[in-house]
């Protein structure tokens, strides 16, 4: 037995520094739609796992149900002097509040969220963004009402955060969360000044919850409803879309690659190619086109001909730890074995679909023309209609170079289309007539098959 | 990705001893991985059978394989691939080995044989890494390069490793000029494709390759075939379980030198005599005329596989 200890317990004020120093300003705020989700998830029994895509959603209780449901709201707003989320999404219990939603970590055997996985979420956020914080919670008879003055917190030796009860709502509908922050830091004052933070914040909720957005949720940010940004990911007639699916350890992966519809100019947009990441639904790597997802290292470098190339992995688990993303949500953890896999997956599945670019953009004009003919008739599907296709390659039925129609023009003297109108003795005949009629001749009599 | 018909037009295929003997060695090492156990009978054979498909016809007479698959990557000689194939079960696809191993059913298993007349390069990598990830746990994999200087002008170390720099700098690690001499090439190309495999088997639990194959042979330019089997300790198992009597051609370690194929030149009345001896003891000496013992140990670890070749007047 030692005959001195010494202290070393975290002094509150450096775990709440360090606890915020690895995520921006946007991860918090994609934390707390991500609670807003989960409380959601929970008191409407969404199954977040591949039935989430389908367009028609069965709850597991009841499917009536689940149909008479509106979207829940969640409503951003911000300025200088407060950041406020707002939610219907069900509410906290007094009971979760007091034993589980304010410990920083999940404790072992508690109720996991779907897209909550360590349990420091809802902290984290609002630690990082302002002092004086406001937490108010009403679900069908209770509700809560804490209030956090942060300095005086962190000086404080004692890690309890007392609350008072409150009166719950009558109406499930409006059962929900408000979240104020006010006397924000300054660095967060800042952030919130720049011109770019809210097109960015926007750019990033209708990407990462493009599943949910529309369908379970609206989000508003400042007053507007944000619209769901589409995964560009098409086929057509000629060209299917690959596709794979695999469990380990726990995980359920589905993934597919192929090609992006074509835009109204026949073209492709670079900045929507490359792979989509989600983890329970929730995208944390979008249009990836670097070393994470394999470009460069078991893919080739990303280059512009490979611009068509969309990729959509899902990963599903009933315990969130168990997924490959990291704290922040923002990123993968590449550590992960069921990653590990799925990227030599993703890489096999790909390429197929990057060989048919490589020869899309050949110099060689019989080798690209065929590809280009397919890629032209590519339309975005709706990814809600994915889960019913079969696993199976990437093909794209191109036509054999031999087959593929060309167009020959050329000019000619007007007296020499005259010698052989006369020849022919078809006066009323077009040049352009002639001149069909002049190759199809020649081909039957000398060139016979 | 450019499987053969390069050489396939220029070379006579059928023609070439050593490969020969390195296909019955192979022939002679299913069969015994089929007594351990591996049910090879119903694996899918894919390689590159060009024109003359000199494996597919050996693997379904003497092996019974009856799901054959012949990839072709040169699109301009489809017809006449399609016109010398020899059984009706074998099914040819013209395409490129990268579109073809990703469609490889994980439901059964495989031999796949990449046999290339190149030296390692990014494509050929992108394969292995390919295979390693498709292959379904209990396939074979065979791979064959050129491990000649790449650089048909200069055998320096220096122009070979820039040469591998550039086609396979991701699994290169830490290797030294002095890895990149002639005589270390067939080592380090070696381990350079086992590299790409495994980085393809990555997150594949308790999944592993398992060697078996570690040939050098020359009938033009030195050349080396290396193979195993993709598999768990089931796999390896059965691979200990298998009759290695004889089958000294055989490379259960990638640490062991190759077995080098070495064909020497007899007459076919030398042969009858030889063949009329064997197996022979160690040291045993032919009465009619001198032979160098090394010349009769070399035959009598081939001439059970060694063909014979006559003319026929057609």
């Amino acid at each position: 037995m030692s005959e001195l200890i010494a202290d070393a317990r975290p002094t509150k004020g450096l775990f709440l520094e360090m606890f915020v120093r690895d995520l921006s300003l946007e991860d918090c705020v994609l934390d707390l739609v991500d609670n807003s989700i989960d409380s959601l998830v929970r008191s409407r029994n969404i199954d977040v796992s591949e039935s989430l895509i389908p367009a028609t959603v069965v709850s597991k209780e009841s499917s009536q149900h689940e149909t008479n449901l509106e979207p829940a709201n969640i409503d951003i707003s911000f300025d200088l002097d407060h950041f406020q989320v707002k939610d219907n999404c069900g509410g906290i219990s007094v009971k979760d509040a007091k034993e589980e939603v304010f410990r920083f970590g999940h404790l072992e055997g508690a109720i996991e969220g779907q897209l909550g996985v360590y349990g420091i979420g809802l902290k984290r956020a609002i630690f990082k963004i302002g002092n004086e914080i406001s937490i108010e919670s009403r679900m069908v008879d209770e509700g809560f009402k804490m209030v956090i003055d942060v300095p005086k917190w962190s000086e404080d030796l004692d890690w309890t955060l007392p609350f008072d009860t409150i009166e719950g709502t009558a109406d499930q509908k409006t059962a929900g969360t408000l979240i104020r922050i006010e006397s924000l830091r300054v660095e967060i004052i800042e952030r919130l000044k720049s011109g770019t933070f809210e097109s960015r914040l926007k750019e990033m909720i209708e990407r990462t919850y493009c599943l949910f957005l529309n369908r379970y949720v609206d989000v508003t940010l400042n007053g507007h409803k944000i619209e769901p940004k589409a995964i560009p990911l098409g086929d057509s007639e000629e060209v299917n879309i690959a596709k794979e699916e695999f469990e380990e350890n726990g995980v359920k992966v589905t993934m597919y690659a192929g090609l992006a519809g074509r835009t109204e100019d026949n073209e492709w947009k670079q900045v929507d190619a490359g792979w989509y990441i989600a983890c329970n639904g929730r995208l944390v790597v979008t249009a990836d086109r670097d070393k994470l997802t394999g470009w460069g290292v078991e893919l080739p470098i990303f280059v512009p001909k490979y611009r068509g190339f969309i990729g959509l992995v899902f990963f599903y688990s009933r315990r969130p730890l168990l997924l490959p993303w990291t704290t922040t949500k923002q990123g993968l953890n590449i550590e992960s074995l069921v990653y590990q896999r799925a990227l030599t997956r993703m890489t096999t599945i790909a390429r197929p679909v990057l060989n048919f670019l490589n020869s899309m953009f050949s110099s060689s004009e019989s080798e690209r023309e065929p590809q280009r003919i397919a890629a032209a008739g590519i339309k975005s599907v709706d990814i809600t209609e994915l889960t019913e296709r079969p696993d199976i390659q990437f093909i794209a039925r191109t036509i054999k170079p031999e087959e593929m129609a060309i167009s020959v023009q050329f000019s000619v003297k007007q007296k020499e289309i005259d010698r052989i109108k006369k020849c022919l003795g078809k006066y009323s005949w077009s040049a352009r007539r002639i001149a069909r009629y002049t190759f199809d001749h020649f081909l039957k009599t000398e060139c016979p098959e | 990705m450019k499987p053969i018909s390069k050489s396939a037009l220029s070379v006579q295929y059928d023609l070439r001893p050593a490969k020969q003997v390195e296909r019955r060695m192979l022939v002679d090492a299913f069969q015994r991985l089929a007594q351990a156990g591996f049910e090879i009978r119903d694996y899918q054979y894919t390689g590159f059978g060009s024109i003359y498909f000199v494996d597919f016809i050996i693997f379904h007479k003497l092996l019974g394989i009856n799901k054959l698959v012949s990839i072709e990557h040169d699109g301009s000689l489809e017809e006449r691939v399609k016109y010398n194939c020899p059984f009706k079960c074998v099914d040819i696809k013209i395409d490129l080995s990268t579109n073809i191993i990703p469609t490889l059913s994980q439901d059964i298993n495989h031999i796949l044989w990449l046999d290339y007349d190149e030296p390692v390069k990014s494509s050929i990598l992108d394969d292995m890494y390919l295979a390693g990830s498709q292959l379904s746990s209990g396939s074979i994999i065979l791979i064959t390069v050129d491990v000649e200087p790449p650089d048909k002008e200069s055998d320096e170390p220096k122009v070979s490793k820039e040469y591998f720099e550039n086609e396979a700098s991701k699994y290169l690690g830490t290797m030294e000029i002095q890895e990149f001499t002639k005589s270390k090439l067939p080592r380090m190309s070696m381990l350079v494709l086992l590299k790409a495999l495994k980085e393809g088997m990555r997150g594949r639990i308790g999944i592993e390759y398992h060697p078996i194959f570690n040939f050098l042979y020359a009938d033009d330019h030195r050349m080396i075939t290396i193979g195993g089997v993709i598999g768990s300790e089931v796999e390896k198992r059965k691979i200990r379980k298998m009759n290695l009597e004889g089958a000294i051609y055989l490379r259960t370690n990638i640490d062991d030198n190759p077995y080098e194929i070495k064909v020497t030149p007899f007459t076919r009345k030398e042969r009858h005599l030889l063949d009329s001896a064997m197996p022979c003891p160690v040291g045993w000496q032919l009465q009619e005329f001198k032979l160098s013992e090394e010349d009769v140990n070399t035959y009598r670890e081939i001439y059970r596989f060694l063909p014979s070749y006559v003319e026929i007047l057609l």
